[in-house]
């Protein structure tokens, strides 16, 4: 008889980065390296618990804008090009490390990762990994959770809320569209939360949230179970909080399992170590040298000095590792469920891009933990909230904190010297959407195109990436572009509008360049 | 006068930035004919207030000279003012944890009464402890973080929200 319950969530997104004119794109790398490192390997670890029947439920949200770049025919096509060409890459690779079989090794590696990927993509899945998912929907692993259309941070959008709505609105419709289901839960950007965007929520017809841990045990009346049920805001919304040990084991650059020193090393790349003239062709043009995917080094420790990365040794790690989060699981909710007059929930949510993007070996852990929860214990099982909710439907209702997952638990990642100059941008195309909207209700032909591009361009420009990209000081001037581009497009549309003299072809290119939410509709900013 | 074909004012497209202009980054308007004033709570102790000023106002108030009074809602009195000349934006720091406020952007004038241009939304600051309301029919929270658990808690959530901001998001992991 199980104690408890293990809810494992993924969070997968990443920022709308599809760039027509320009074939050697670098952002739009970072897709198609979470597509080879990430979600391949991934599906093909769900598929191997469907096969063999283990009883595994993990919760995965994939993002509006991820859904549609995974279904974005330019995208697919470019993402199948940078494979082939990584595999011509991992081909001369094997010639060149003939003589060095530490080295030889880990390059076949590769080659077999890279070969099943192409397989399994063009084959298997029919460059159609949102099918992929779906279909694990079906199967009864994976339940899917909806959010934010382009992963605005709804907090410090709240005052106007019209935006929060066609966030949330965009959000639902978009699952809908890509998954043809009625999504359950609802992952919050950044677990970004504050009180009132429950009513919004619960009325988009959105049952529970996950907050960062803090969000919970902060609420008020003080929460009976801390984080280990959930509670019902006042609107209804359920709201589930982050685990802080099982985050911990996971996350913790200090102690958490990705820095094991048997771990693959992700900063050596032979995009930045080998001799300019040999990998020319596959890094960006002028010799700006960038990440290739090929890295063979093990982290081995805390130096410049790196060794050969064993693919069978952190296999093993990966073992030990899930075995000792599975373990200590075992002993919490053992513990938890001992205080408890209910079964306890553990609510673990990662970043997806963190398995085998960052941490390479993250995919097999996961496989094993969900193996061995299975098979070697029968203190807790594996649970979605959805699930929760409909085992233990009656909840205290209590009103979570103000909160977020970022550094310092609140709004200021978002909210800087760095990118506090976005908001009153934010807020004003937030208001003349509103004001178009009515002025406009039943717009049809070259207007309601024009509308319709103007709210693509307002979402687009609310991407909390573009403050966090700000804040972290990485690709910050793409960013600055990025949103200066959507906020520029917006307001030229919104004079043109206003001006009664709308172009057509200039229209008409947005809608080429900027084509996310084919389907989208502004009537509902009104 | 007939304007040569290839010589008349290109289509007014040109007027709009170009698509994917790398080279240079589009400027954004300095402000929008419009008087608002917004709040924004940060953090228990931070708001953040930003504002644009309409054409109007900014004919009719001397622009540099104006005051942002922030309210703590519920306790009379209790309020403070900022000279902001000509910023568009604001930090108010040292607020109280869930407490709300509002904020009023104006103007002193000689006879020392404050003259209103803008008032904000109001806003509540999210608290930085567990709630003091508790239901006595409710387990005490915190004897689910007793002993070393709650001290864990506590050491751990500061470590995890440090590590967190800079994995989150991945592709742009800061070294």
């Amino acid at each position: 008889m199980t104690q408890g319950y293990l809810a494992l969530v993924l969070h997968a997104h990443l920022p709308f980065v599809r760039h027509s004119k320009h074939p050697c794109c670098l952002e739009e790398k970072w897709l198609f390296e979470a597509i080879n490192e990430t979600y391949l390997p991934l599906l093909r670890v769900f598929e191997g618990w469907k096969r063999d029947g283990i009883p595994a439920r993990v919760t995965v949200s994939l993002t509006p804008p991820l859904l549609e770049m995974l279904r974005d025919e330019l995208l697919v096509e470019r993402y199948s090009q940078s494979l082939n060409k990584t595999l011509e890459l991992t081909y001369k690779e094997l010639a060149r490390t003939a003589t060095n079989p530490a080295e030889h090794r880990v390059v076949r590696m590769y080659q077999e990762l890279y070969e099943t990927n192409r397989y399994e993509f063009h084959h298997r899945y029919n460059r159609d990994l949102v099918a992929a998912f779906a279909r694990l929907q079906e199967a009864g692993i994976l339940e899917i959770i909806a959010s934010a259309a382009t992963h605005g941070y709804l907090p410090l959008l709240a005052e106007t809320p019209s935006a929060v709505k066609a966030q949330i609105q965009v959000g639902v419709e978009t699952y809908r569209r890509h998954l043809a289901k009625e999504p359950v839960g609802f992952w919050l950007p950044e677990c970004g939360f504050s009180p009132g965007l429950d009513e919004l929520l619960f009325a988009g017809g959105l049952r529970y949230v996950i907050l960062d841990t803090h969000g919970i045990l902060y609420a008020s009346p003080r929460p009976r179970y801390g984080t280990y049920a959930p509670i019902y805001c006042q609107s209804g919304l359920a709201a589930f909080g982050r685990d802080v040990e099982s985050s911990k084991q996971v996350w913790s650059q200090q102690e958490g399992y990705p820095g094991d020193y048997d771990y693959r090393d992700f900063y050596r790349d032979i995009g930045f170590d080998l001799d300019l003239d040999y990998i020319a062709p596959y890094i960006l043009p002028e010799g700006k040298r960038i990440h290739t995917g090929l890295k063979y080094y093990r982290i081995t420790g805390p130096t410049q000095y790196k060794e050969y990365y064993d693919p069978e040794r952190a296999r093993e790690k990966a073992a030990v590792h899930a075995g000792n989060f599975v373990f200590n699981r075992e002993h919490q909710i053992s513990y938890l469920a001992g205080l408890m007059d209910r079964k306890p929930i553990v609510v673990a949510p990662y970043d997806m891009e963190l398995f085998g993007h960052w941490w390479f070996e993250g995919p097999k852990w996961l496989d094993y933990v969900v193996r061995k929860t299975a098979c070697d214990q029968k203190v807790f099982t594996l649970i979605t909230p959805g699930d929760y909710l409909k085992i233990y439907p009656r909840n205290q209702v209590s009103t979570p904190c103000m909160s977020s997952w970022g550094w310092k638990g609140y709004h200021e990642v978002w909210l800087n010297s760095t990118n506090d100059w976005l908001y009153p941008h934010l807020y004003e195309a937030a208001l003349r959407m509103e004001e178009l909207a009515r002025t406009y209700p039943r717009a049809s032909g070259l207007l309601a195109r024009a509308l319709n591009q103007m709210a693509r361009e307002l979402l687009l420009a609310q991407s909390s990436d573009w403050a966090f990209i700000m804040k972290t000081g990485t690709v910050v001037e793409y960013a600055k572009k990025r949103f200066n581009n959507h906020i520029n497009r917006f307001n030229g549309l919104y004079q043109q509008i206003k001006e009664d003299r709308l172009e057509e072809d200039w229209l008409s290119e947005l809608e080429a360049t900027d084509n996310i939410f084919g389907t989208l509709n502004y009537q509902f900013y009104g | 006068m007939t304007v040569p074909r290839e010589r008349r004012p290109r289509n007014v497209t040109m007027t709009w930035p170009p698509l994917d202009s790398s080279r240079t980054e589009p400027s954004l308007p300095a402000d929008y004919d419009r008087t608002a004033l917004y709040l924004l709570p940060r953090d228990p102790v931070t708001l953040y207030a930003f504002w644009s000023l309409s054409n109007d106002t900014r004919r009719n108030w001397e622009q540099d000279r104006l005051r942002l009074r922030v309210y703590q809602i519920g306790q009379s009195q209790a309020f403070f003012d900022t000279a902001v000349g000509s910023a568009r934006s604001w930090y108010i720091t040292g607020v109280n944890p869930d407490a709300s406020y509002q904020a009023e952007l104006g103007y002193l004038k000689t006879s020392g009464e404050f003259t209103s241009i803008a008032t904000s939304n109001p806003v509540h600051t999210p608290r930085d402890r567990f709630s003091d309301l508790t239901d006595a029919n409710w387990l005490n929270i915190t004897e689910l973080y007793t002993g070393s658990r709650i001290l864990r808690l506590q050491r751990g959530s500061e470590e995890l929200l440090t590590t967190t901001a800079t994995s989150i998001s991945s592709p742009w992991n800061p070294k």
